[in-house]
């Protein structure tokens, strides 16, 4: 929203411009990639893979023999394995998918990975969220949200994704994810979360998948979905006065470092609690 | 009656100390009831005891108008002996009894000889004459007795407004802002954005004032603008080392800008017209020499022409406008009061129709929303101001100020705009006040000594967000307020010898950071973040949470080599209590500021500076500089900074360093004249967070964002006839280290960048050229206005200028932009009158 009002604000400044350039990447070093992901069902998938450099196209370099194991801290405190036991299966890049693993509100987990190279990589301990359940789905002033209470002086993070069909589901019509803070609306018992869009029919059906998230994922998140925008956000070459105040790019660093030298790596260990709402939206 | 008793008690001392045919004996002592510091001790020693019995010559100097100039001389005709007059015109010169021929002078004005016969106390004002023919395209040089009454400090420019208003400009609008971008030492992140960088410093070290009160948004149109028009400013003084004690609360340097007083003879003003904005400046007497007003506004109106742009912005209203003002009152030979004000807005008010499409999907849709936002925010300064003299060599200036910087943001819509999850209309108020109390005293020992104390106070109050909305779903929320309080006493003694000067200055500065707050506190063993809170305290209304103090000792040594040339040392040590929070790449209206407290400590910069300096026909400068910042506050890479209760979870005490080398060379006269500046500089940070992982750059030095090593600065002023001269103007600089990508991966089909290390590439180099005409207007006799046009070319061969580069991926191919806030030649012509 910034963006935007800073772009309009920049009307007069017709005289910037934008430059397409080539850019020269001699500082590359490649670097793992380790996106895992734990929710409230059970679910669990790790992937591992390598940067590549910019001007190789191909990015198919997924990482088919990492050790990989998921812990908690049991009932006494102490440090327990849940499962070293992963099936590999190639999609897109490696995926590990598990069969599902037992988890709990409030538990405390993490992974650790070893490649290899020797190296070894760990996931800071993070602890499952609280489950929020979705009272509505609404589409107000050209908004879709996501309508629930919110749980009041807790700090609490949510991942909304809508995947929106045509009212008999024949067809999908777009998803949207949105990330948010309760700054705004700590304790409300109609808090909501949404996402601007525009949908011609009268009524749809939306699937919503509606994740209570940790602090790092959510941070995580924020940085991912921007990226995402980003890349999205302009088919053309004309720019954005908007630039003028935007933030400097970051890498999609997490929750998780290596071993040895404590160095951040791309990726995030995420944890979230996840409940789901299927309505039909007028 | 307390009035009367300190104007005695005060006078009373000063008699004691520096009645050299009195020295200080037990009975003086006992009668007072303390005994004597070691500070008068070395000031009995810095005035040495004469025999000769002295009297004291004091009063202000003015120009034919009224205005008191700052930095006149006042020297005896052989030199040996003399002084300059203060920030409000004021001299004491202390010689010994006889008559003496003293010779007053200042530059652009007529030097003034005077023979006093001095056998007693003499007040005596002084109003000097403007040269006759005053060519603003020549710069007059300073005199040798201005030479010798220079302060002895490294690293400060003073900066005329007739210097500001001779530099080609953007739409050839004289900017503050821009000209000190051409002084040495001084960089910024880019064109367009707010603020200077000085010596490596960010752009919240710099305390910049507007007699004596702060400001905290120095920029119009989110950058581009200096908010101070040059019409009103009297006198600016930059200094970039070496600062005194005076002044205080930030790291790396001082503006000082006084306003005009006016004219206190008749009205008399300027006036010009731009393609930008307007303004009129208008001064007079209300009671002639006694009372006199001095107001200047300027308004911007380029959305006059909105509807001419379209239906879409046709309700949409973007300008600016500021209002200085100023009132003097001469009440007696003894007090004077000063009451000044500035206010100025940027308004930006931005209306939409329905029929816009407010996503950011392909679809279409007739269910979007009419919406309009109102943003706009405010700097407020209210001063006052009371000149008393307690003796002919006690001066002081009661300074008592008000400072406000506020922004608002209004959405009255369907379709709201506010941060992510939010929607309808709603109100975000923000605000920074501060209030000021600072007594100054300067005590004219001798022509060689002169002391210089008081006590600054400041309290601060910052209202990070208060948001009112009407949407159920969606709280009124209210950030904390912050308070702080801010007192430093301070003092500075002013020693001259032969050809040896020195300013050694103590200030000791305490700072508390004050309650109501709720303070959190985190497991030490983890990176802070919300979710590693143990514990929470609350403190009440007047709880002091933190309190921080320490002593800043100012340094500035001088060594005349010669009439004309100096060797200078500055040695400093400014604490700073509060701290810009920005992650944007140019600073923003809405950045927060954050006061020292639990989690963040105060900036502590060190800096040591020498020179060597040289003035004449032509004059030269080489001056070095090192400087270290420790406890500066830098931000997590992706750090959420939005309307965040725990900011320092975002935060990373960070340390660092600069120093640089600065060449300058000036010639003021002949035909030809300008200044060409070369400074090579680095500024490096590092984070020093105990937790490894959050570390930037793994812990490991990398340049600031406003690093550019080699920056040079040329201007030069020829006049092409009596009425037509020509001013140019180039730069070239280093590009500014950017964050780039270098690598790719995909997650789930999708591709994403890998980003290099921050700051480790560097945007290209900066370079360019401007060229203004200025013609005045035909001299016709009995005309009493003058007046010029001025016309020219901003960036004349339409150099885009990067300053900000993004990548991104689209249809599968990586693609890289430069952004350039101006990339095109702008003409500009502008009409300016004085009268």
């Amino acid at each position: 929203m910034k963006t935007r009002i800073l772009l309009c604000c920049l009307i007069a400044l017709i005289w910037g411009c934008v430059d397409k350039v080539a850019i020269k990447n001699e500082k590359f070093t490649q670097q793992p990639v380790v996106v895992a992901e734990l929710n409230s069902n059970g679910y669990l998938r790790v992937q591992v893979s390598l940067t590549t450099n910019i001007d190789e196209e191909s990015t198919n370099t997924g990482v088919d023999d990492a050790n990989i194991r998921l812990w908690t801290k049991n009932s006494a405190g102490e440090d327990k394995i849940i499962t070293d036991s992963f099936d590999y299966e190639k999609v897109d890049n490696a995926y590990y998918p598990t069969s599902s693993v037992e988890t709990k509100e409030g538990g405390i987990y993490w992974v650790e990975l070893e490649l290899s190279n020797g190296l070894s990589y760990v996931s800071r301990q993070e602890k499952m969220p609280t489950t929020v359940e979705v009272s509505d789905i609404a589409y107000v002033r050209s908004e879709l949200r996501a309508i629930f209470q919110d749980e009041k002086d807790e700090p609490n993070y949510y991942l909304a994704e809508f995947s929106v069909y045509y009212r008999d589901q024949s067809a999908f019509i777009r998803g949207l994810k949105v990330v948010s803070n309760d700054i705004l609306f700590d304790g409300n018992e109609k808090a909501y979360i949404g996402e601007y869009t525009t949908i011609s029919e009268s009524s749809y059906y939306v699937e919503l998948n509606m994740q209570s998230l940790s602090n790092s994922s959510y941070l995580f998140y924020r940085n991912f979905l921007e990226q995402e925008d980003l890349n999205e956000g302009f088919d053309d070459e004309e720019g954005d006065p908007g630039w003028l105040f935007s933030k400097p790019p970051i890498n999609l660093y997490g929750n998780i470092t290596e071993k040895e030298s404590g160095k951040k790596v791309l990726g995030q260990f995420i944890i979230s609690s996840i409940s789901q709402k299927n309505q039909i939206v007028e | 009656m307390s009035g009367m008793f300190l104007d005695k008690f005060l006078a009373l001392i000063t008699q004691i100390i520096l009645n050299r045919t009195q020295m200080i004996t037990p009975t003086h002592t006992n009668r007072l009831g303390f005994k004597p510091s070691i500070f008068v001790f070395i000031l009995l020693f810095c005035s040495g005891v004469y025999a000769q019995k002295t009297f004291t010559l004091s009063g202000t100097i003015t120009d034919d108008t009224g205005e008191s100039l700052i930095g006149a001389t006042v020297y005896t005709q052989d030199k040996s002996r003399g002084v300059i007059s203060n920030e409000y015109g004021f001299y004491s010169l202390t010689l010994e009894e006889g008559s003496h021929t003293l010779v007053i002078s200042f530059i652009g004005f007529l030097d003034q000889e005077k023979t006093i016969n001095l056998n007693s106390d003499i007040s005596l004002n002084i109003a000097l004459q403007t040269e006759a023919e005053q060519l603003n395209e020549v710069v007059l040089l300073a005199s040798d007795q201005e030479n010798k009454a220079r302060t002895p400090l490294a690293g400060v420019s003073k900066i005329k407004a007739s210097d500001v208003k001779r530099l080609p400009s953007l739409l050839g609008e004289a900017d503050v802002n821009r000209y000190i971008l051409t002084t040495p030492g001084i960089t910024s992140v880019g064109e367009g954005t707010s603020g200077f960088n000085v010596r490596g410093g960010g752009i919240d070290q710099n305390l910049i004032i507007i007699d004596e009160t702060p400001l905290y948004n120095s920029s119009h149109l989110w950058g581009f603008f200096s908010i101070i028009n040059p019409d009103a400013i009297k006198n600016l003084e930059l200094y970039k080392g070496g600062i005194p004690a005076r002044f205080g609360g930030r790291g790396s340097s001082v503006l000082d800008i006084r306003l005009k007083e006016g004219n206190n003879k008749g009205i008399s003003g300027d006036a010009g017209i731009g393609m930008l904005f307007s303004r009129l400046t208008l001064s007079g007497p209300i009671k002639k020499d006694k009372l006199n007003f001095m107001v200047s506004a300027r308004r911007s109106y380029f959305d006059v022409f909105f509807p001419l742009l379209g239906d879409e912005v046709e309700n949409s209203k973007v300008y600016f406008y500021d209002l200085s003002t100023k009132l003097s009152w001469k009440i007696n030979p003894r007090n004077t009061l000063y009451a000044s004000g500035y206010f100025g807005a940027d308004v930006m008010k931005l209306s939409f129709d329905a029929e816009e499409d407010l996503t950011q999907n392909n679809n279409t849709n007739t269910e979007s929303a009419d919406e309009e936002i109102d943003f706009r925010w405010k700097n407020a300064t209210a001063t006052l101001r009371w000149n008393h003299l307690f003796s002919n060599k006690l001066f002081l200036n009661m300074t008592t100020g008000f400072s406000r910087y506020n922004y608002t943001l209004r959405s009255e819509n369907d379709a709201g705009g506010g941060p992510a999850g939010t929607s309808g209309s709603f109100t975000w108020n923000s605000s920074i006040t501060n209030w000021i109390v600072k007594p100054d005293f300067t005590l004219y020992v001798s022509p060689e000594t002169k002391v210089r104390f008081g006590v600054h106070a400041i309290s601060h109050e910052f209202a990070p967000a208060k948001i009112t909305n009407t949407d159920e779903g969606i709280n009124n929320t209210k950030l904390p307020i912050e308070k702080g309080l801010e007192v430093a006493p301070y003092a500075t003694l002013n020693q001259k010898w032969n050809n040896f000067s020195m300013a050694l200055g103590v200030r000791y500065s305490w700072f508390g950071n004050i309650g109501p707050s709720t303070v959190y506190y985190y497991d030490k063993t983890q990176p802070k973040a919300s979710n590693s809170v143990i514990n929470t305290k609350n403190f009440k209304k007047g709880d002091i949470i933190k309190r921080f103090g320490g002593v800043e000792p100012r340094l500035a040594l001088n060594y005349k080599l010669s009439e004309k040339e100096d060797l200078k040392l500055g040695i400093d040590r400014n604490l700073q209590y509060i701290h810009l929070v920005s992650n944007t790449t140019g600073a923003l209206p809405f950045d927060t500021w954050k006061p020292a407290g639990e989690h963040i400590d105060p900036l502590d910069v060190r800096q040591i500076s020498m020179g060597y300096h040289k003035t004449g026909g032509i004059g030269y400068t080489v001056e070095a500089f090192y400087k270290t910042f420790d406890q500066l506050v830098d931000y997590k890479d992706g750090a959420d900074l939005f309307i965040n209760k725990q900011l320092e979870t975002e935060l990373l005490p960070a340390s660092g360093f600069a120093y640089g080398i600065e060449l300058g060379l000036t010639k003021d006269t002949g035909k030809l004249t300008g200044r060409f500046n070369y400074t090579f500089s680095r500024s490096k940070r590092k984070t020093t967070s105990t937790h490894k992982s959050e570390n930037i750059n793994d812990g490991a030095y990398y340049s600031s964002n406003f690093d550019r090593p080699h920056v040079g600065n040329l201007s030069v002023n020829y006049p092409l006839s009596k009425r037509l001269s020509l001013q140019t103007f180039f730069t070239y600089q280093t590009g500014r280290p950017i964050t780039q990508a270098i690598g790719r991966f995909s997650l789930a089909g999708k591709e994403y960048i890998q980003y290099s290390e921050r700051n480790a590439y560097r945007l290209p180099n900066v370079h360019r050229l401007d060229i203004s005409f200025i013609l005045k207007s035909k001299n016709k006799k009995r005309r009493t206005k003058s007046g010029n046009w001025t016309f020219g070319v901003y960036n004349v061969y339409g150099r885009a200028n990067a300053l900000t580069r993004f990548s991104n991926f689209y249809m599968g191919e990586l693609r890289t932009f430069d952004f350039s806030p101006v990339g095109a030649p702008i003409p500009f012509i502008s009409k300016n009158i004085s009268f």
